[in-house]
């Protein structure tokens, strides 16, 4: 009973332990800011008017918002793709993806701004228009990937297309596209550390003042969170 | 020669060679046969020491196998798999060179050699610049025995070599490697799980079973054995029949000709004939006449050979 | 052409949305001043408005009924346009506004961009789509000396010989950190195959430095860095501080780690057993077999993992700049940092250049050494 236990967390333990060192950075920083400051001189009244749960509040957030918005829009893509069966409309979508990947999300970043300004909007159009590669590509051949003979036998009950879209393909492709999230969610947190660049939030915040300002306490106080956050994130989405 | 004497080998729990004693003459082809698992490929790849043995020796030219640097016994010993293995970043010319190349050779003899092997199997020299995945299997199996011949080994060890190719290749390269082996008269030590090719090719056939040999004997003369029920079982109660493949109208009518009818072929005109009598002509335009009982006498005279 | 359609519909779309309807600049009197939108009817005249469209509507239907004509000869003057657009819009002037011709500037809009992409989705259906592309790029570049009032020209104008020495900064640092990772990737994927029990913390290190986000890494970087260089103050002298070029080095080489080790650990997998069979049959040392079976089998998995390592650097390297590593990165986070989203540009556009011009080059070598190899090569075998 005990080792059946001990033997289903097995796999679970590397993402507690980010868990648990993340909790512990983000929440326990304050009160250890003080022993950190003995090798890492810097000023540290100065550390960071904002505290770090609240980064990592601003953090998720950004990420969140623009993920979950690549998502509906990479579903409907995704969907439109497969109901049109069009070749060309997916090499199409696909092929400008790809080009948007090839460009590095701090140059989309910085392209971002003479739209939307400085702040928080353009980092979350840049990563809004990253995620939506890796989450597109996935329900495309996600839905692509679904077993002839499914599609037949749903198409011999009687439903339209887009039932069988609704009821049948999308939830096979399901795992397909969880993937596809979970590899936009961790590059886009990756990515979001840059957003303090164009004065977004978030947990690149402390790292810029740091470089900034030559403060090895300000750097390691927002780096080594969101180090655990991407580890943390890449690990507990399985 | 190659002698083996008491060979186990050993798979964890099971005995895939059982205390195996061989003696294989020079010049012969001799073929390995059994069901799988019998052992046969361990055998032939104990060898050229592609598996180590637990107990037992093989004596190759004279000396223990083991007492040759690997790479050196390798390299005098002809190999020829299954599924070719040929180089596919090398062309055709580079993988039949491999060996004489890091022999040493020179370069006009590797270049004559090549070209004889390649007329030898009957491949067009145009190819020698083909990469291998532009070949077909048939093609590439006889580039690979080719390559095994390539620095002109005294023994050839040949694992299921035509086993990839489809039927009517397959006799072709059967056919032509018949003559080969006519002409060069390489020491060959041949597994394969097909009888009739086993009966086709073979000076001496080895039927094996569970890691044992179970007989050891020329084609014809494998009568003695067949009281044991595996062997039987084995080569089929029709062995006669097949037996009859073998042998060519030429050399039952003595003469030196060049015809691609056997024996076998004479008995299926004679179940058909009403008369029971099948009329041939030799070289010399004589008719001969072949019954029933004439087949039955010849291979009881082979036999005795 | 049937094949297509969609593409040339869309690319004919946003042309004629982009002529019609969109700013293609704004007229700005000095760097930070807000910029007065262009129309196109606005740079082109009343006349030439109406011409272009006509044209364009014309070049449609010769898309739509004449396309053999059209993929000939008319594509190829498709790609004179962009630059055409831009010298025509770089000679704006607007009625009753007081400004220095030497400060003012255009800076590009959305009509310009999407009238490229535009321009861009009708050539891709073409013969010799990347061809033309880039000669449409190239042709930009040629004519830059005609748009002087672009401030995106102003700009490098200003800092011309920077921008340079900035380009080539950004270029070394991008290519040498991967090739610094060769090596090691090659042995540590050859590790991972050999000793299977490795393998999961070969790939579990490795894999931390590409999911860790790249700002994070470079700035964790800049700590021991300085503490050494003050510890042993003649690598400062050897420039390796904690700002600068080493700390970026050292995060770009273990980030290129990651795609070497992961397509030579995959390359190797994927070799032939039957093919290693014979070679040691044949009589090949294990050296032998290293360097005649092994080697060459695997070199495109690893051609393909260096490709990936380069091009991913090129952009990475942008962060570079923020740690006094030059570059492109320095230009981008200098414009920003003043507002001045011209300077933003410059820097921008030659790292998505870069990137796709290494990734065309890198494919046109790639094909002419497997094609020498003669191996069945896979594409979707890359490991990114």
């Amino acid at each position: 009973m005990k080792t059946r236990i001990v033997n289903d967390l097995k796999p679970h333990i590397m993402t507690l332990i980010y868990l648990v060192l993340f909790l512990v950075w983000v929440f326990g920083f304050d009160s250890f800011k003080e022993t950190l400051a003995i090798w890492f001189p810097g000023r540290i009244d100065l550390v960071s008017r904002t505290t770090l749960p609240v980064l990592t509040l601003q953090h998720l957030q950004i990420v969140l918002i623009s993920t979950s918005a690549a998502i509906l829009v990479s579903l409907i893509l995704g969907m439109l793709v497969h109901l049109t069966q069009s070749d060309e409309l997916e090499s199409l979508v696909l092929g400008l993806a790809n080009i948007l990947e090839t460009i590095p999300s701090a140059a989309i970043i910085a392209l971002s701004v003479p739209l939307l300004g400085y702040g928080n909007a353009p980092v979350l159009l840049a990563l809004w228009l990253y995620a939506i590669l890796p989450i597109s590509r996935n329900v495309m051949v996600g839905l692509r990937g679904v077993i002839p003979a499914v599609q037949d036998a749903a198409k011999g009950v009687g439903m339209t297309p887009l039932q069988r879209l609704l009821k049948v393909e999308m939830p096979l492709s399901r795992p397909m596209i969880l993937a596809g999230i979970k590899t936009a969610l961790v590059i886009n947190i990756s990515a979001a550390t840059i957003g303090a660049t164009v004065g977004a939030g978030g947990l690149g915040v402390p790292i810029i003042a740091g470089i900034r300002t030559y403060d090895p306490l300000l750097v390691l106080q927002g780096s080594i969170a969101v180090i655990l956050l991407a580890l943390l994130s890449e690990r507990a989405i399985r | 020669m190659i002698k083996i004497s008491g060979l186990s080998k050993h798979y964890g729990e099971t005995l895939a060679l059982d205390k195996v004693d061989l003696k294989i003459m020079d010049g012969e082809c001799v073929v390995l046969i059994g069901p799988s698992g019998c052992g046969k490929s361990s055998l032939l790849r104990s060898i050229n020491r592609m598996i180590d043995i637990d107990e037992g020796e093989i004596i190759v030219a004279g000396k223990d196998n083991k007492t040759y640097p690997p790479q050196e016994l390798r390299r005098k010993i002809g190999y020829c798999i299954q599924n070719v293995g040929l180089f596919p970043h090398y062309t055709v010319y580079e993988n039949i060179a491999v060996v004489p190349r890091m022999e040493k050779w020179d370069e006009t003899r590797i270049k004559e050699r090549v070209e004889f092997l390649m007329n030898l199997t009957g491949l067009p020299l145009s190819y020698l610049t083909k990469k291998p995945h532009e070949l077909s299997g048939g093609e590439a199996q006889r580039v690979g025995v080719c390559r095994a011949l390539a620095a002109d080994p005294d023994i050839l060890l040949m694992d299921e070599p035509f086993g990839a190719v489809d039927p009517m290749t397959r006799i072709k390269i059967q056919l032509a490697f018949k003559n080969i082996q006519k002409e060069l008269k390489k020491t060959v030590v041949f597994v394969t799980h097909d009888v009739e090719e086993a009966i086709l090719l073979a000076d001496k056939l080895v039927v094996m079973q569970e890691g044992k040999i179970l007989g050891y004997d020329a084609p014809e003369a494998f009568a003695k054995h067949m009281e044991e029920d595996f062997v039987r079982l084995f080569l089929g109660e029709d062995y006669p029949v097949k037996l009859l493949k073998r042998h060519g109208i030429d050399d039952y009518l003595k003469q030196d000709g060049d015809s691609s009818v056997t024996l076998h072929e004479i008995l299926g005109r004679l179940l058909k004939s009403e008369t029971g009598v099948v009329e041939v002509t030799d070289t010399q335009n004589k008719i001969h006449e072949i019954r029933f009982e004439d087949l039955t006498r010849y291979l009881r005279e082979e036999e005795r050979r | 052409m049937k094949t297509g359609r969609i593409t040339t519909a869309a690319g004919s779309f946003l042309t004629l949305f982009a002529l019609t309807l969109l700013p293609w600049g704004e007229f700005k009197i000095n760097r930070v001043a807000r910029g007065i939108p262009i129309q196109a009817m606005g740079f082109l005249g009343w006349a030439m408005w109406t011409t272009s469209i006509v044209v364009l509507l014309l070049i449609i239907a010769v898309i739509r009924w004449k396309p053999r004509f059209f993929n000939a000869i008319l594509s190829w003057i498709l790609l004179f346009l962009p630059s055409l657009g831009l010298i025509l819009l770089s000679r704006y002037i607007p009625d009753g506004v007081d400004f220095d011709p030497k400060v003012a500037r255009i800076s590009l809009g959305i009509g310009f961009y999407l009238f490229y992409v535009g321009i861009l989705l009708l050539l891709s259906k073409t013969a010799y789509p990347k061809l033309k592309i880039f000669l449409s790029f190239l042709f930009i570049l040629a004519f830059a000396g005609n748009m002087d009032a672009l401030g995106l020209v102003r700009e490098y104008r200003n800092i011309e010989e920077t921008f340079l020495r900035e380009l080539s900064r950004h270029l070394t640092l991008a290519l040498f950190s991967a090739m610094a990772a060769i090596l090691p990737g090659i042995l540590l994927g050859y590790a991972a195959m050999r000793y299977p029990k490795a393998r999961e913390w070969i790939f579990g290190f490795v894999h931390v430095f590409q999911v860790a986000p790249t700002l994070s890494l470079l700035a964790l970087m800049m700590i021991p860095l300085t503490a050494l260089s003050k510890a042993f103050p003649f690598l400062a002298d050897l420039g390796i501080k904690g700002i600068g070029f080493a700390p970026a080095f050292i995060v770009l080489f273990l980030y290129s780690l990651l795609p070497i080790t992961a397509n030579t650990y995959a390359g190797l997998k994927q070799t032939d057993p039957a093919v290693l069979e014979n070679a040691v049959a044949l009589g090949m040392s294990p050296r032998q077999t290293l360097i005649n079976v092994w080697f060459p089998l695997t070199l495109p998995s690893i051609f393909a993992g260096i490709r990936t390592a380069m091009t991913q650097n090129v952009g990475n390297t942008i962060l570079a700049g923020l740690v006094g590593g030059g570059g492109m990165g320095a230009l981008i986070f200098l414009g920003l940092s003043q507002s001045a989203l011209d300077l933003v540009l410059l820097g921008t556009i030659p790292v998505v250049v870069m990137a796709l011009i290494l990734d065309a080059v890198f494919e046109v070598v790639e094909v002419g050494t497997v094609r020498k190899l003669g191996v069945d090569y896979d594409q979707n075998l890359r490991v990114e």
